[in-house]
């Protein structure tokens, strides 16, 4: 970690090595903040303060910095390795050394706090207590997205996408919330800047609400890019497998808990709980890989479009240069072009390549004639009723005044 | 704020006018500062022909901008103004200006060389009919259109039926060869002449500031179809040019990055005080003349300002102007020229038999494959892609046409406000609406005669504003009241004070005045010179 100056921000994270502290780490550090990451395993980068954490070990101690925030993200995956009230007793720490200096707290809470069992019991009693010290609740729906870590919900799902053939199909499906890992990592960081969210509980919504099993789709689809075979399965008989599962293997019981968080997702605006809309995406663009499906939609929108003009597979060079220029449009916040501008878009680029109808030369022969000139004919009268349809909107033209 | 007092004139604006006023000035033996707002000069594309360039496919940015610029703008627009290029030069006009519209479209430039860095290039004579209701006498502007059109480099043909309309007696470069559809127009034309002109319409070869030889430094047209982006041959005329010529001139000082802001005349003559664009400073400049060339609505924002003239309507000149599309059925199935002529080939003139053969409109036709496919497209009444299909066999066989029309029908005005803003509301006349009948009507006989089809459903009227031919704010009157001008140019109420560009017009046929303007600042340099030389010789004998 470099040595700080007059004017550094610092940032402590806990569970800095999990799946949402590492995408906070990122982009926290990407945000210029410095930061101190408390957690049992060394964090993935380097350039931050590493200090060793354990929920079952009193809070440790750390040099004294100008610490502006601090994120609660660390919570027992496992459901067994710390008891449930050495877990809420550690959060009470934090809470209180950040009551004390007067820095604001935040608690990554779930949708699920306060569902009878372990893991919403424990959420909901930490978030009483967290609220009791003037800290922020935050409760998320599906974090999703980046890159693979820690052994949360997300990384379960992938792993049974990844790893068999089918993927169920819930019936009933449960609804689910997904926000983006980023979009978190985005909004927990400019909150901690922001006065007015201290004392308050929110659900951050991303924009979308979406059953399991549509989440499930688009994860094959996107981010595995593969197919797997829905199997109905009914809702009543996994909850019952589940109640089993946990009599008869108490130490498995941490698979049925995370079984049953899926399947007892509670529909947010249940939950009385303030809901904070913040800037989001949706599934199909945060599954893939690089967090944004933008670039492949144009991709494919520029091979159906330019294969039309062409009459033929499209060069992989002019798709490619359609993309850029799709993204061009909007960079720096510029319009996004619309359906018929695009389609323009194509014809210049095939102007500007050559496949232009400048560059080609056409043969002389008696039948290229005749094909082109009942092409000619035929979208002579298309156009022509085109402009029938037009007349009585564009001609003749209004004279104002 | 400083005060400078080392110039014997000062000109504001280096657009086409403003250029031609230092030129005459400088021959005079003065010492001028040109003050212009611009800072750089507008890019010129390459040297190459436009089919070789366009064959590789990373040059999309070059011809539709980084940022797909040329998408941004409205469709009406002129396919010209839609470049990346044209956009530079047109860039933070209105803002900057602080004008706001209604009905009217403002184009205006503030990079050095002003519009005429987008111009058609057309050049055209006014007569004496066009000039009737000028004090000026048509002789003295003769002799500035023969200076003008030296040193600018006219090409086109002094012996065609268009001879009398365009002006005859300017020295004229060989014109440019006709490319296939305009030379298979012009030959129907030329066989069938005296019906094409019972139908009203008269055709002839352009007259374009463009050389067919080569002037100087300036090389002569390649012909390489890049003509619509500018000309990296420097063939097409633009004041940008001159003014590299003439910042060598020691006489003269060129200041860029001023914006002239007020305008106000003091005890030891005019004053005028600028906006440097680059650090936001304000600098004070005074001469004992001061001319004003930085565009219709620019100098008129001046003179009001400086009049104290605020919330009164002033008429504004415009022409109003319509686009068509010609199609030639005998150059179907050719293919697509590789070298060509993008600007204005041949022109013609509309006339009215029931008003004696008079000129109601005049136009030029331009070769569809200058323009590009999609800017064609884009006009398509339907799916793009149905328009591409259609389009991609037609274009070798279609021309393309604008057609202007008095500045009598248009109906604009320019208010000042107190609040600083210019205010320019635009209107046509109801009259237009059956003029715009007559002329459709005599366009389509009159090519159908020469073996073209007027493309149904291709004729529009462009919105008020964007002909980009803006005139008569401060018009010169025999006799002048406040906030007009005499025959020299003077604005009454502002001793010292000169305005020379086209907002001293007092009418507007239906013509492309920007070589009349040059010929005008010309002419009023000249006049200025001469009254300023008698005044300096009788101080010197006292």
């Amino acid at each position: 970690m470099t040595d700080t100056g007059r004017n550094e921000r610092f940032l402590v994270v806990t569970g800095a090595s999990g799946y949402v502290g590492r995408h906070l780490l990122d982009e926290a550090r990407l945000q210029g903040w410095q930061v101190i990451a408390l957690s049992r395993r060394p964090p993935h980068r380097e350039d931050v303060l590493h200090v060793p954490y354990e929920l079952c070990r009193p809070l440790p101690e750390w040099p004294s910095k100008p610490v502006r925030g601090v994120v609660h993200l660390a919570y027992d995956a496992s459901g067994v390795t710390v008891s449930p009230e050495r877990e809420v007793a550690a959060a009470e720490e934090l809470a209180v050394w950040a009551h004390q200096r007067g820095v604001p707290l935040f608690f990554l809470s779930s949708q699920n706090a306060g569902i009878p069992t372990r893991y919403g019991r424990v959420k909901e009693r930490i978030e009483d207590l967290v609220l009791r010290y003037g800290g922020t609740v935050v409760r998320v729906g599906l974090i999703y997205g980046g890159y693979l870590a820690g052994s949360g919900l997300f990384w379960q799902l992938d792993e049974w996408v990844r790893r068999f053939p089918v993927i169920p199909f819930f019936i009933p499906a449960p609804r689910v919330v997904p926000i983006h890992v980023r979009d978190l990592s985005r909004w927990l960081l400019q909150a901690v800047e922001t006065p007015g969210y201290r004392g308050r509980r929110l659900f951050l919504y991303g924009g979308i609400e979406c059953s399991l099993n549509y989440f499930l789709w688009h994860l094959c689809r996107y981010r595995h890019r593969t197919w797997r075979l829905p199997v109905p399965v009914p809702l009543t008989g996994v909850r019952g497998l589940t109640r089993l599962l946990i009599r008869a293997f108490p130490r498995l019981s941490w698979v049925a808990q995370r079984i049953d968080g899926l399947i007892e997702l509670r529909p947010v605006m249940a939950t009385g709980v303030e809901v904070l809309q913040v800037p989001g995406r949706s599934p199909a663009n945060g599954l893939y890989p690089a967090g944004s499906g933008r670039r492949r939609q144009w991709l494919r929108e520029g091979h159906r479009i330019l294969r039309r003009l062409l009459g033929r597979r499209a060069p992989g060079l002019l798709v490619r240069h359609y993309a850029r220029a799709c993204e061009a449009a909007e960079i720096g916040g510029g319009r996004s072009l619309s359906r018929r501008e695009r389609t323009l878009l194509a014809i210049a680029l095939v102007e500007c390549s050559p496949w232009a109808p400048a560059q080609q030369v056409y043969p002389r022969s008696f039948w290229s004639r005749l094909s082109r000139g009942a092409r000619l004919m035929f979208w002579g009268t298309v156009a022509f009723l085109g402009y029938l349809g037009s007349r009585f909107r564009a001609y003749p033209p209004t004279i104002s005044r | 704020m400083s005060i400078s007092t080392q110039w014997d004139a000062i000109v504001v604006g280096a657009g086409p006018a403003g250029l031609t006023a230092v030129r005459t000035l400088l021959e005079g033996g003065w010492r001028v500062c040109l003050l212009d707002a611009g800072e750089r000069p507008a890019p010129l594309p390459p040297r190459m022909d436009l089919w070789v360039f366009r064959q590789n496919p990373c040059h999309w940015r070059w011809f539709l901008g980084d940022r797909l610029e040329s998408f941004r703008t409205p469709e009406q627009d002129s396919p010209k103004l839609r470049t990346p290029a044209a956009q530079a030069v047109l860039a933070g006009y209105s803002e900057t200006l602080g004008i706001e519209t209604e009905g009217f479209r403002v184009i205006g430039s503030l990079a050095p060389g002003g519009l005429s860095n987008v111009w058609g290039a057309g050049v055209a004579c006014f007569d004496g009919a066009d000039l009737s209701d000028w004090p000026v006498p048509a002789d003295a502007l003769q002799e500035a259109y023969i200076t003008v059109a030296r040193r600018i480099g006219v090409s086109g043909s002094a012996e065609d039926d268009l001879a009398d309309y365009l002006g005859l007696r300017i020295p004229l470069q060989p014109p440019l060869p006709l490319d296939p559809p305009a030379d298979v127009l012009y030959r129907r034309y030329q066989q069938h002449r005296r019906r094409v002109q019972a139908a009203g319409l008269i055709l002839g070869r352009s007259r374009n500031a463009v050389l067919s030889e080569p002037m100087g430094r300036r090389e002569a047209c390649t012909r390489c179809g890049f003509c619509l982006y500018g000309c990296g041959y420097q063939a097409i005329y633009h004041a940008a040019l001159e003014l590299e010529d003439l910042r060598r001139h020691p006489g003269l000082t060129y200041v860029p990055g001023q914006w002239a802001e007020r305008l106000d005349v003091g005890l030891e003559g005019p004053r005028l005080t600028t906006l440097d664009r680059r650090t936001g400073e304000r600098h004070r400049w005074t001469a004992s003349v001061i001319l004003l060339a930085c565009g219709t609505l620019a100098t008129t924002r001046l003179v009001l300002d400086a009049l104290g003239s605020f919330d009164r309507p002033v008429r504004l000149l415009s022409q109003p102007s319509m686009g068509f599309a010609l199609w030639l059925p005998k150059c179907l199935a050719q293919p697509y020229l590789e070298r060509f002529f993008g600007l204005a080939q041949l022109s013609f003139v509309v006339t009215s038999r029931a008003e004696g053969g008079l000129p109601i409109a005049a136009g030029n036709l331009f070769l569809a494959c200058a323009v590009p496919l999609w800017e064609l497209t884009s006009r398509f009444p339907g799916p793009p892609i149905w328009g591409y299909r259609l389009l991609r066999d037609l274009v070798p066989s279609l021309l393309l046409g604008n057609a202007l029309f008095a500045a009598s029908l248009s109906d604009h005005t320019v208010t000042l406000g107190r609040d600083g803003k210019l205010k320019v509301r635009g209107g046509y006349r109801p009259e237009l609406s059956q003029r715009l009948r007559q002329v459709t009507r005599s366009l389509r006989r009159g090519f159908r005669y020469c073996g073209a089809w007027l493309l149904p459903g291709s004729v529009r009227l462009v919105t008020p504003g964007a002909d980009v031919h803006y005139a008569g704010t401060l018009p010169h009157r025999r006799f002048p009241r406040l906030g007009e001008t005499d025959v020299m140019g003077a604005v009454v109420g502002l001793e010292g004070v000169y305005a020379i560009d086209a907002s001293v017009l007092p009418s507007l046929p239906a013509k492309a005045h920007t070589f009349t303007v040059m010929a005008n600042a010309h002419r009023i340099a000249t006049a200025v010179l001469q009254r300023y030389r008698r005044a300096w010789v009788y101080q010197r004998s006292l």
